[in-house]
């Protein structure tokens, strides 16, 4: 009995102490087969798995160029704003939130209900807010709005240099302007990060971390002035209003090097908001409210009497005529065609006719280009013959496009059609041709650079990682003379002395300039009694450095020529060219 | 060998803390450098704002400056320096 109870006692502890040391052994074998399983069977998939999710590719994107004037003032740059966007599924009360943020961003609260209502994850309320905006957001603190920093340009000198600068949409893609026409360089390079991070985002050390680093931008050095751009801007502001013009544009050369100086016009726009700025324009009403063109490169025009300093060139060049060479009978209206001149009101295809009345009489070539008689450039004109005179128009650079560095530039037209008769004469005074106020401005140029054309560009030098670079290369040709030149300069300075531009004389120096009245085409062909009143000039006389070219678009019927409209303007952004570039006066009176 | 064992092992260790301090260190710096390099973005912007023609010249009207218009010269003679005055009758 009491062995019984012995073996008893001792065969249950042993059973037990067995079976615990099998549930051990099975326990340490399972961990064993486990460890083996994680350690060595998977060992790579889950090292893999954990790099995955350790390891973050981003990309770096490249900071945008700067655009600088050439005193260094910023014209654009690119800085980091927050954009706010929603997860609507999160927002709780989407009416309440649209109304209250409708408000800070400026959107219709109805539209940002729309959104907040629909059923995306992801919607953005506004992109690129101002300053301080995100954070009046965040104050808010409203579930599911966030902010994230995006990049955004912004031009400081705002609509002052916008027909220079051009703009860039939302996603900083150039649209135009330099904007459009240095889109690549300006962009940058992306470049790329790929590191470890911890749970809260920082880079882990010793991890793995491999980065190319983006390449910025190039920088760009433009010509421009930008006071004198201003105040060229507010001459031609005060012009619109003061002649009820739709449009006034101007255009400042640096005589030698073709460096554009100024470039603007009214109306002007917000290249901001790509909006036009002006307080009269409804957008749904006038279509020009929303006409970004820079008329200076992007349209043409037919520039009438300014464009006899051409016609006057060639005929002095080829050696038909000089200063004092008498032209005989010049009248006040010329038949070229039978019956062209049916009424009194007929002008242009082969009925020409001077401004002014007058009686027939002989004038000397000077005399013609002063007074800037028609009649009498057509007769210059018929001595040079048509092909010379289409010759003379293209090498000064008419009828095609300059080279500028701006978007889309308009390479202007010459209309000699096969089996017109009277398009030479009518090209001789600035008609059947049509070119840019660049254009014109460069071929003033030409004349003031004592004979050689000049490819007229923008930007000066550019910067990037690797230094600045001057803008080299750019197409020069001899045009005329240097005589021819010379005579040409005097002539101009004539007709400011006492011509039809006295209106464009500058106290303390002496100008040269021209005068243009063309009568704008109407819807059915024929011309109309509204003119594109132009000026184009130079200064000083005895060395020019500066041309200025003026356009003023309809301007009311008072201010229609351009000695009422135009030359005004070119005086008063003359002077401060001149001022700008600390040009010394000659001493002239005007 | 042992005492020298475990002194590497911890210097080991000691090297290789402060070397991942370094590295939150100057991951720290480069982020506080990336924040003070933006500050001065936008502090050059905001100078580029404040020396916009369009914003200066107005106040500039508005304190009763103006634009320099006329041609200042000066004449001088035999007798010694005189100054022509401008139209405005400016002292400058």
């Amino acid at each position: 009995m009491a062995a019984a109870k012995a073996a008893a006692k001792r065969g249950p502890s042993k059973v037990r102490v067995a079976l615990i040391g099998l549930c051990l052994v099975a326990a340490w074998l399972g961990l064993a087969y486990r460890l083996f399983q994680v350690q060595v069977v998977q060992a790579a998939d889950l090292a893999d798995q954990g790099l995955t999710q350790r390891l973050v590719t981003r990309d770096l994107a490249p900071q945008r160029g700067k655009i600088f004037d050439r005193n260094g003032e910023l014209l654009a740059m690119t800085v980091e704003a927050q954009s706010i966007w929603a997860n609507p599924s999160q927002v709780e009360e989407p009416l309440w939130v649209a109304q209250q943020v409708g408000g800070l961003l400026g959107v219709d609260s109805e539209a940002l209900y729309e959104r907040l209502t629909s059923d995306r994850d992801f919607v953005y309320l506004k992109r690129q807010v101002e300053p301080g905006v995100a954070e009046q957001i965040a104050a808010l603190e409203v579930r599911g709005l966030y902010a994230h920093p995006e990049a955004t340009r912004i031009y400081p000198a705002g609509e002052v240099a916008s027909h220079v600068t051009g703009f860039v949409d939302i996603d900083g893609n150039g649209q135009e302007g330099l904007e459009y026409y240095y889109d690549e360089e300006l962009r940058g390079v992306p470049g790329k990060a790929v590191f470890e991070r911890d749970l809260e985002g920082r880079i882990i050390p010793q991890g793995i971390s491999d980065i190319v680093p983006a390449v910025p931008g190039t920088d760009l050095n433009t010509t421009i002035d930008l006071p004198l751009q201003y105040q060229a801007q507010q001459a031609c502001l005060s012009a619109v209003d003061r002649t009820d013009a739709e449009s006034c544009w101007v255009v400042v050369l640096d005589v030698e090097t073709g460096g554009i100086l100024a470039m603007t016009g009214a109306p002007v726009f917000d290249p901001q908001t790509r909006r036009t700025i002006d307080e009269n324009c409804d957008p749904t009403a006038e279509p020009t409210c929303h006409d970004f063109a820079n008329f200076v490169v992007r349209s043409i025009y037919e520039p009438g009497s300014t464009q006899k300093l051409i016609t006057v060139a060639a005929a002095v060049e080829e050696g038909e005529v000089k200063a004092g060479t008498v032209i005989p009978d010049v009248a006040d209206r010329l038949e070229l065609r039978e019956d062209a001149c049916r009424s009194a009101d007929d002008n242009l295809f082969g009925c020409y006719q001077d401004f002014e009345e007058h009686e027939t009489a002989s004038m000397t070539v000077a005399e013609i280009f002063t007074r800037s008689s028609n009649v009498g450039t057509i007769l210059v004109a018929e001595k040079l013959g048509q092909e010379r005179l289409i010759s003379y128009i293209e090498q000064f650079g008419l009828g095609s496009a300059t080279g500028v560095d701006y978007s889309v530039e308009a390479p202007g037209t010459l209309n000699f059609e096969a089996g017109c008769e009277t398009c030479w004469a009518s090209a001789a005074i600035g008609y059947s041709v049509a070119a840019t106020p660049l254009q014109m401005a460069a071929a003033y140029a030409a004349v003031g650079n004592d004979g050689v054309w000049t490819a007229p560009h923008i930007v000066a030098s550019k910067t990037d990682v690797d230094g600045r670079e001057d803008v080299t290369g750019l197409e020069t040709r001899r045009v005329v003379s240097e005589e021819t030149a010379l005579l040409m300069q005097e002539l101009l300075a004539n007709v400011v002395a006492e011509g039809t531009g006295q209106n464009a004389s500058v106290e303390g120096y002496r100008v040269g300039g021209k005068t243009g009245t063309a009568n704008k085409l109407g819807e059915d062909g024929r011309y109309t009694e509204v003119t594109r009143a132009s000026f184009v000039g130079m200064a000083p006389m005895d060395d020019p450095q500066v041309v200025v070219a003026v356009l003023i678009d309809a301007p009311s019927f008072k201010y229609r020529t351009g000695g009422a409209s135009a030359a005004p303007v070119f005086a008063e952004v003359m002077e401060q060219a001149l001022h700008r570039l600390g040009v010394t006066p000659d001493g002239a009176t005007g | 060998m042992v005492l020298i064992g475990v002194v590497a092992f911890l210097g080991l260790g000691f090297a290789r803390t402060s070397l991942d301090r370094s590295a939150f260190e100057l991951d720290r710096l480069d982020r506080a450098m990336t924040e003070q390099a933006a500050m001065n973005e936008q502090l050059r912007l905001e100078i580029a704002r404040l020396e916009n023609p369009a914003r200066v010249a107005p106040l500039a009207e508005e304190m009763g400056l103006v634009i320099p218009g006329d041609t200042r010269q000066l004449l001088v003679d035999l007798g010694g320096p005189a100054v022509a005055s401008n139209d405005e009758g400016g002292t400058q």
